[in-house]
């Protein structure tokens, strides 16, 4: 396939699986209304793609572990890779890019930040937000197993708090699942 | 010869379900992951949560 036009078609894909996200958190949110009043206002969190407007965000960052701006080049080599930023209205709170391999089987996280420093609105959540989006491009585009790359040793108890273990290769990774009906 | 009264080709939605969010089918992983967020994570997340700096 034209490699154009499988530019255009994960764009779409990435994009899905942001706006379903999205749409999960909204609905979560709507639940917990429902059920008493809530400190957190999940309908304020956005997912989007890593932009310009999010790397002018990044630059606000206090001593930020990775230099985002390199993204721009991977996503460029990359048709498949899933870039996010993670919102809480204009607040950016997270960065993350994910990549599946040739076959689409396994995607990796290759990268996962939260907003350094300090506390954001999304403290504690960044992890599974970004889990959230993930999950729902790899089951567009048919993954069976997301693998964390290089986790950190203080971070593998939230993934696996997520359903991410380690396998027999010694890889922090998730089996997938079809919809439930 | 009678006059025909064109509808509208613009749908009006209704105003009790413009705003209400659209139910997504979730797997039981999904279903946990949103329970996370919602209670935010056990233990105190870290900014770095993969990829070598």
């Amino acid at each position: 396939m034209p490699r154009e036009r499988t530019h255009l078609r994960y764009q779409l894909y990435r994009s899905r699986a942001r706006k379903l996200a999205g749409i999960n958190t909204a609905h979560l949110q709507h639940e917990l209304e429902r059920a008493g009043p809530t400190v957190l206002d999940l309908s304020r969190v956005r997912f989007e793609a890593i932009s310009a407007q999010a790397l002018n965000a990044f630059e606000r960052w206090d001593d930020p572990h990775f230099s985002w701006g390199e993204v721009v080049g991977w996503k460029a080599r990359e048709p498949l890779a899933l870039d996010l930023a993670i919102w809480f209205d204009e607040v950016l709170c997270g960065l993350c890019f994910a990549n599946p391999n040739n076959s689409r089987q396994r995607i990796r996280i290759v990268r996962l930040e939260g907003c350094p420093g300090g506390v954001h609105p999304l403290k504690n959540r960044i992890a599974p937000l970004a889990i959230l989006v993930i999950e729902q491009y790899a089951q567009i585009i048919g993954s069976r197993f997301i693998e964390v790359q290089e986790p950190l040793e203080g971070a593998i108890s939230i993934y696996q708090q997520l359903g991410f273990y380690f396998d027999a290769e010694g890889r922090l990774v998730k089996a997938l699942e079809s919809l439930v009906s | 010869m009678r006059k025909v009264i064109k509808k509208s080709p613009t749908k009006k939605s209704s105003p009790t379900t413009e705003n209400k969010p659209i139910a997504v089918e979730l797997t039981a992983s999904q279903r946990h992951i949103l329970q996370v967020i919602a209670t935010g994570t056990e233990t105190e997340e870290p900014s770095l949560l993969a990829g070598r700096p």
